[in-house]
């Protein structure tokens, strides 16, 4: 049966009491869906399609597990679908058909070593090919690695694809999971126009410039061409910017705190790095109840209990569990975020977090003798870094990116205060924006001061500002803006040819790692 | 607008040209090394470091040195010098941030000829994250004490621009690029260069529409 017969066939199953009152009910629903969807603009929808061609793009030039964590997260899925049990240990041991695949594809050999590359002559190919004949168990013993403190949200869906190409072999499945990433990618891309839509809505052309910039970004493609939940997570953040975008402009209805909830939900349940953007959600989200009260009374603080209740009841359910079964009342969540291990004072994290991103004050301690962490582990690496952290440009490449980072940055500032009364008007938001950012950094900065003494800089990996692309997206679109009527959509233009070559290069970056 | 289109086509020139001077240019191929075997292990956890060793004999057009030295995240500072008595030969340096590797690359200038029996220093840091350095021990420690980074020659190999383009290897990288995936194949490359021209050519229509 097909799936539209399927769909055409339920309201025949039902009974004829709910049959009646339930099928118009669905045919509304699906009527305004199909409304909603009619209302996004064709150049968001060919953005989401750049960002999806772009990240399977990279998902076919990126070797297997050649992605940070990559290896874990599949470890997690396989344990999900084979097993049927969420994962017991972050051992470093998993299925034998996993542990063969990165035995024959050199994994070892390979990630953090750019000298040696990777699987490269046929004889290889069939060693690989005549041990996954021999169908190995894939059935491990629970060890995920490092994926093991992650929610299984992500995981789950990505049994989807797993069990589809489950009469293949692991290459297979893990192939068309990167896939589902790629339609992640996609997803990003189209929430972050919108979010654009709603944040400038009286410059329709820049929408497309940070849309574009977002879909062409190639840590995006890099992420989303791989199976990682740092894809997921940024669809589910840049949606959440574009709900608080249009709650600010057209108030916070119920069906948009519903909306906010579930995604806040959806957020929890994908990585635990999304911690970093409750607050500044949850400030959002009083600030809109606040404001609606003046004109709706009440129902506004209705609404704000509405996406709360939703938002935090899984977390509720998830610490009533743990307490009832004895463990602590965040269970390996709580060992993720190391709160057993807590130490230094309140001042020596402030001063760890501060220097992990801006240059050290003269009266701290020095935590990175000899680095500039702000130019050398963040701007240097958002240029482009690749693989296991192992894959960069040259040095004058990121000298060079400067150039038009600063001219960008200078457009971008020109841009606001040539709208100084904009900006007082929604300095509202705009604080919203700025405590969402805040707690992310915070939170990887945080995550970095405990790690520090067994794993050094692990977290100074800009993948995990991919919660953060719609605010990229805002600051491309800026820039252009910042330009003026007259040179703006030339510099916009400029703008996405940057973005097509960082990515273009990116990919030649590692195809010349990888493959040369 | 006349100036969006104007700008897009110079700026697709532009990176046209960049992509094309990347093709025509070669990759690194390792020429040799330098002989020292990754007898053991050291580790250093702070301080500016630095030690000399013999140079031995470099290969012509030697451009990048790469040093066995280990960062888990971020990388130190790493400075090489090239000496014949008191006088500098070349120098390069790695700034710090380079990553995570057990080798780190350092391009250095001025070293077209072949050299011999000169000295190559190697200075570390500061140090910012535990480091692992790999070579062979130049001289013992004193009784009691572990081996230190000046009691070590380290391993190196050298890097020059390989004799043929990276365009001339372009039919041995889709090979490559065919190999140890779901599906084999050099039309791997293949599909990969479509999807990259469709992403290219999307952009660039939608730019012309939306911007102008």
């Amino acid at each position: 049966m097909s799936v539209a017969k399927a769909f055409a066939a339920v309201p025949r199953a039902l009974p004829r009491g709910r049959r009646a009152r339930g099928a118009p009910d669905a045919r509304r629903s699906a009527a305004s869906l199909a409304k909603a969807f009619a209302r996004v603009p064709r150049a968001a929808w060919v953005c989401a399609l750049v960002a999806c061609l772009n990240a399977l793009c990279w998902s076919f030039l990126t070797p297997p597990f050649e992605v940070p964590d990559e290896p874990f997260h599949f470890a997690y899925t396989q344990q999900l679908a084979e097993n049927h049990r969420l994962p017991t240990s972050n051992a470093y041991a998993f299925s034998p058909e996993e542990e063969v695949v990165e035995r024959d594809i050199h994994l070892y050999e390979v990630h953090q070593s750019p000298e040696n590359r990777t699987i490269s002559s046929a004889a290889e190919e069939r060693s690989l090919e005549e041990a996954l004949a021999q169908h190995p168990s894939r059935r491990g013993n629970g060890a995920v690695g490092g994926a093991y403190y992650s929610p299984p949200l992500y995981y789950l869906l990505q049994t989807i694809p797993y069990g589809l190409a489950s009469g293949g072999t692991l290459l297979d499945q893990l192939q068309l999971m990167r896939m589902l990433n790629a339609l992640m990618g996609g997803l990003t891309a189209l929430f972050v126009f919108l979010f654009l839509r709603e944040a400038l809505p009286r410059a329709r052309w820049a929408w497309t410039v940070g849309g574009l910039g977002v879909a062409l970004a190639p840590m995006l493609g890099f992420m989303s061409g791989a199976m990682s939940p740092d894809a997921m997570l940024a669809a589910v953040s840049a949606a959440i910017f574009y709900l608080l975008a249009r709650a600010f402009r057209r108030g916070l209805t119920l069906r948009l705190a519903i909306l906010i909830g579930v995604a806040i939900v959806v957020g929890f349940l994908t990585k635990l790095t999304f911690i970093g953007l409750a607050p500044g959600i949850v400030l959002g989200l009083v600030v809109l109840a606040v404001r609606s009260a003046r004109t709706h009374g009440r129902s506004a603080y209705r609404n704000l209990g509405v996406a709360l209740a939703i938002a935090v009841s899984p977390v509720c359910i998830y610490a009533l569990v743990n307490v009832a079964s004895g463990h602590g009342g965040l269970g390996i969540v709580s060992r993720s975020l190391k709160f057993e291990h807590a130490q230094g004072s309140i001042f020596d994290k402030a001063s760890y977090i501060w220097q992990l991103y801006l240059p050290r004050l003269p009266t701290m301690r020095n935590y990175f003798p000899g680095l500039f962490t702000t130019r050398q582990l963040w701007f240097d690496r958002l240029v482009g870094f690749y693989g296991w952290l192992d894959t960069s440009f040259p040095r004058w490449v990121d000298k060079l990116a400067l150039v038009p980072t600063g001219i960008l940055v200078a457009l971008g500032i020109r841009a606001l205060l040539g709208d100084r009364a904009a900006l007082r008007r929604r300095l509202a938001e705009i604080v919203v924006y700025g405590a969402m950012c805040l707690g992310l950094l915070a939170l990887i900065g945080l995550s970095s001061y405990y790690s520090s003494p067994s794993e050094g800089l692990g977290y100074a990996e800009p993948r995990y500002f991919l919660p953060l692309l719609a605010l990229f997206g805002l600051g491309l679109a800026l820039a252009a803006r910042g330009a003026g009527q007259r040179w703006g959509p030339a510099v916009g233009a400029v703008i996405v040819v940057l973005l097509l070559a960082q990515n273009i290069f990116s990919q030649l970056l590692v195809v010349g790692r990888y493959y040369g | 607008m006349r100036s969006a289109v104007v700008a897009l086509g110079i700026a697709l020139t532009l990176m046209t040209i960049a992509v094309i001077a990347v093709l025509v240019g070669s990759p690194l191929a390792t020429a040799g090394t330098n002989g020292v075997l990754a007898k053991v292990d050291g580790s250093l956890k702070k301080g500016d470091l630095e030690t000399c060793q013999p140079l031995g004999r470099i290969p012509s057009g030697t451009s990048v040195i790469r040093v066995a030295i280990e960062a888990p995240a971020a990388g130190p500072n790493v400075t090489l010098r090239v000496l014949a008595g008191s006088r500098v030969l070349s120098e390069g340096q790695q700034a710090a941030g380079w990553g995570s590797a057990p080798k780190v690359g350092i391009p250095m200038a001025g070293l077209t000829d072949p050299v011999g029996d000169e000295r190559i220093c190697t200075k570390i840091g500061p140090i910012a994250e535990h480091i692992q350095i790999r070579g062979t021990p130049i001289r013992q420690p004193p009784a009691g004490a572990k081996l230190s980074f000046q009691d070590m020659a380290l391993g190196m190999e050298y890097l020059r621009p390989a004799t043929q383009s990276w365009l001339s290897q372009a039919s041995s990288v889709a090979y490559r690029m065919g190999l140890g995936h779901a599906w084999s194949g050099t039309w791997i490359a293949f599909l990969v260069l479509v999807l990259s021209l469709a992403v290219a050519v999307l952009a660039v229509r939608l730019t012309l529409a939306e911007v102008r």
